[in-house]
């Protein structure tokens, strides 16, 4: 089933159930159109929200300008102010509450290579992010055997395990749930810097994709890999072809939670039928990614065990990884949900 | 029916662990079996018997010699029982001669202590300028800034290292005979990974490398990890122990005598393997807290320094299916002072890792790389490291430089009643 409805450009517009009563951006003008409900919101509501309703309300509470702010009628409030939809917002690229953001309009990406074009705008972006995991990842380098040994004795277990972890991870997943919300949102080029509500969602969203599913394969590559002694040729392939599964399959279940924005979609059932949505193209999509992101793992250990004895050349080469691999996988995230976003919301012929 | 429509994602995922489930099944793994009472019986007469020339035990070859260290293993391997550990005065002296040319490999080999008549071997075969002796005493020494070492009492000249191996005690072989080179190499990898992926062979911190063979296999055996078998330790130890030529390795040539040919091979492959039956059925040694329960807590509270000092690093507690062996059995690089060049029982071939670049070729042990030694048995095992010149094991510990230079220094930190409970926690481990 999906949701026939339209934008105040005028252009009939069909969008999957799973985003009623949700906000979307016109995929012909880039405005941004909320999607009629199904079901009564609350309390008091007669039924499915019609098209007009859905009119009124925005025509009410403008999408850009705080909700507060406007006179609206009392059945629509709840609607646009719960958390949770606040938080939705956020991720969106709205602004907080009160204020509002500036935005280049620019028209969606329509060819996969104009994402390409996506991290250049997010570049002050990487850049902090790269020095910032070129810094990190020196000083757990040259400070982890102290680290373990402290955190093994019980001093600072806390931090070793709870916070520095919670903050490198927050980031890192932080900054692509943006990426990747914003595009399944069908969002316009728009990146910001994730705040503590992103990265701890972001975080629970992560883990909870890695722990259904892609722990098992990475997590035998690790067995692997520990047990198998001297590489063979047949080893490297083995162990990379358990990364390159894991990887792409952890990517999959990261798109099929994010696209309706809901923790039980990490399940295989799930991310099957958005692969059966999106066609095969998703899978070579992530297979390229995860080839991707095998490169940079082997690049960067290549990286660390130089950094023992040529450190200038391995800081270099550690810089560029994560450099590199910030790059690609913001564009990856982009292209993924701008597909995932072009599924859902498509205007009728 | 949507479980049936995504079927196929299980199935994928089945797939994609199938070929590491497949592989794993080719993985080495020791074969379970019960070591066969007569070749036990037979290898203990082979290792107790006090050879001669021409000994009826050998009626193809010549017998002991033409040069040798000792008469019988059971010399050597006496402390603690049938296959302990041996005294100073049991010490193998070994030489390494630097190549003087280009292109000329290194030299080494063993000045035997006794020989047949005419044969006799002195370090002056070696070099012109060393003394005629075949088993120089090895001297520990401290100097006045508090430096320990030990040393001959004549000068080496450049390029000539000699150096001394004391014997180790053979409980527990079989043991370390089943370990898998897969065991082993993990442990190189964890060691690896806890140091942040640093090289191996490193100088400073523990660790360790593997001793990769020209054949693949990995080294285990021997003070610097060159033998990957037992049996293939005992035939070389019955060559260049005894002069006991076997299929596994000739006699050796005396020194002064190049020209010397063996009549035949002394022992037989079956006389090796019982030998190596024999020590195969040596029990593991033991570890037995003491009775009384203050000083079984002084023991406990030892093993928990133990292991917080860092020599639990390389010497780990299990390693494998090797219970309670406190040893990695990888080389370490143990510091200019512990220095010893040459590979007892002839040459370790190296080869190129199949892990590491081409360009990278892997050497054969250095002359200050060791195997860590399991500690188990270790009370009875004195005197200590590989020449015998700790004779406690505070001093053993004190010796260590390089890669374990770290750790005795925080032993030395500890409070001398710390230091005794992690003594009192060695001295748990015993001799079975
Ligand atoms: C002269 C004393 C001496 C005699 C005799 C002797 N050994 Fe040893 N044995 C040693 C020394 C020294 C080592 C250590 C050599 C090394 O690692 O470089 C050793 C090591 C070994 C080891 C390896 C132990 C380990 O865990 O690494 C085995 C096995 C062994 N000997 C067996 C024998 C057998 C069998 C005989 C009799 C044929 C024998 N030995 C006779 C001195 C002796
Ligand atoms: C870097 C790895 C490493 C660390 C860390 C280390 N050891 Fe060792 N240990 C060795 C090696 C290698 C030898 C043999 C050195 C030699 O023979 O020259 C050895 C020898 C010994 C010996 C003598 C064993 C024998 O049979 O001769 C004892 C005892 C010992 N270590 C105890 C300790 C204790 C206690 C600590 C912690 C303070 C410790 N080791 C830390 C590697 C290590």
């Amino acid at each position: 089933m999906s949701i026939r409805f339209y934008c105040g450009c005028g252009k009939h517009l069909r969008a999957r159930d799973e985003l009623a009563g949700m906000r979307t951006a016109c995929p012909v003008c880039g405005q941004m159109v909320g999607i009629p409900s199904l079901q009564a919101l609350h309390r008091g509501a007669a039924g499915p929200v019609s098209v007009e309703e859905w009119e009124a309300r925005r025509r009410l509470v403008p999408v850009e300008a705080p909700a507060a702010n406007a006179a609206e009628p009392a059945t629509t409030v709840e609607t646009e102010d719960t958390p949770r939809r606040r938080f939705r917002d956020l991720l969106r690229g709205r602004g907080r509450r009160g204020k509002t953001t500036q935005r280049r309009m620019r028209a969606l990406e329509k060819r996969w290579f104009q994402c390409l074009a996506f991290p250049f705008q997010a570049r002050h972006l990487i850049l902090i992010l790269a020095v910032a995991f070129t810094a990190m990842s020196v000083v757990a380098v040259v400070h982890a055997p102290v680290a373990i040994d402290m955190s093994l004795q019980g001093d600072w277990r806390w931090l070793y395990w709870g916070l520095i972890p919670l903050v490198v991870g927050g980031y890192l997943s932080g900054f692509f749930h943006c990426v990747l919300a914003s595009a399944a949102a069908g969002d316009v080029g728009f990146v910001r810097w994730p705040d503590v509500q992103d990265l701890l969602r972001s975080l629970l969203i992560w883990l909870v994709t890695f722990l259904a599913g892609p722990t098992l394969f990475l997590g035998a590559a690790l067995l692997f890999w520990f047990n198998s002694g001297d590489f063979a040729w047949i080893d490297w392939l083995i162990a990379g072809e358990l990364i390159v599964v894991g990887v792409g399959y952890w990517l999959l279940s990261l798109v099929a939670v994010h696209q309706a924005d809901r923790l039980r979609d990490a399940t295989p059932q799930h991310v099957a039928e958005l692969v059966r949505r999106l066609g095969w193209r998703i899978l070579t999509a992530a297979t390229v990614a995860s080839l991707a992101v095998l490169g940079h793992a082997v690049t960067a250990t290549v990286a660390i065990a130089a950094l023992h004895d040529n450190f200038g050349y391995g800081l270099a080469l550690l810089f560029i990884m994560w450099l590199s691999g910030f790059f690609f996988a913001t564009f990856f995230f982009r292209l993924l949900g701008l597909w995932c976003y072009r599924s859902r919301v498509e205007p009728m012929p | 029916m949507k479980w049936a429509r995504h079927i196929w994602i299980y199935l994928v995922g089945f797939l994609a662990l199938l070929p590491a489930g497949l592989r794993a099944l080719t993985w080495q793994e020791v074969p379970a079996h019960d070591l066969d009472g007569a070749a036990v019986a037979a290898g203990k007469m082979l290792f107790t018997h006090e050879w001669t020339p021409n000994d009826p035990l050998s009626p193809r070859g010549d017998g002991l010699g033409p040069v040798f260290n000792a008469v019988s293993c059971v010399a050597c391997h006496e402390q603690g029982g049938l296959g302990g550990s041996g005294g100073f005065e049991h010490n193998v002296t070994m030489f390494t001669l630097q190549p003087t040319r280009p292109g000329e490999m290194m030299r080494s080999g063993v000045v035997h202590s006794q020989a047949n008549d005419g044969f006799a071997e002195s370090l002056k075969q070696v070099h012109a300028d060393l003394p005629d002796i075949a088993q120089p005493v090895l001297r520990p020494f401290t100097t006045r800034s508090g430096m320990r070492g030990a040393g001959f009492d004549f000068r080496l000249p450049t390029g000539i290292g000699v150096s001394q191996r004391n014997t180790p005690a053979l409980f527990g072989a079989r043991l370390i005979d089943e370990i898998t080179d897969r065991d082993i190499i993990a442990q190189e990898r964890k060691q690896r990974l806890r140091w942040g992926l640093s090289p191996t062979g490193g100088e400073s911190k523990p660790v360790g490398r593997a001793l990769r063979l020209a054949d693949g296999r990995i080294g285990r055996f021997g003070w610097k990890a060159q033998s990957p078998t037992l049996l293939a330790f005992v035939q070389a130890a019955c060559a260049n122990e005894l002069g006991l030529g076997n299929p596994g390795q000739p006699q050796p040539r005396p020194l002064g005598r190049p020209d010397y040919q063996p009549v035949g091979l002394d022992l037989t492959d079956k006389q090796c393997r019982d030998m190596t039956t024999f020590i195969a059925s040596l029990p593991k040694p033991v570890e037995r807290a003491p009775e009384d329960s203050a000083a079984r807590h002084e023991a406990e509270m030892g093993r928990t320094l133990f292991m917080k000092i860092g020599c639990a690093d390389c010497h780990t507690p299990d390693l494998g299916s090797a219970e309670g062996i406190y040893s990695d059995l990888l080389l370490h690089r143990m510091g200019p002072d512990l220095e010893g060049g040459g590979f007892y029982y002839g040459e370790v071939i190296a080869r190129t890792s199949p892990t590491a670049p081409p360009a990278v070729p892997v050497q054969g042990p250095l002359a200050d790389e060791w195997r860590t030694p399991p500690l188990w048995g270790v009370a009875d095992s004195a005197p200590y490291l590989h020449d015998g010149r700790a004779a406690t094991l505070p001093d053993a510990i004190q010796l260590h430089g390089g890669q374990g230079a770290a750790s005795a220094r925080a032993f030395s930190a500890l409070a001398p009643a710390a230091q005794a409970q992690v003594i009192a926690f060695l001295k748990t481990l015993q001799a079975p």
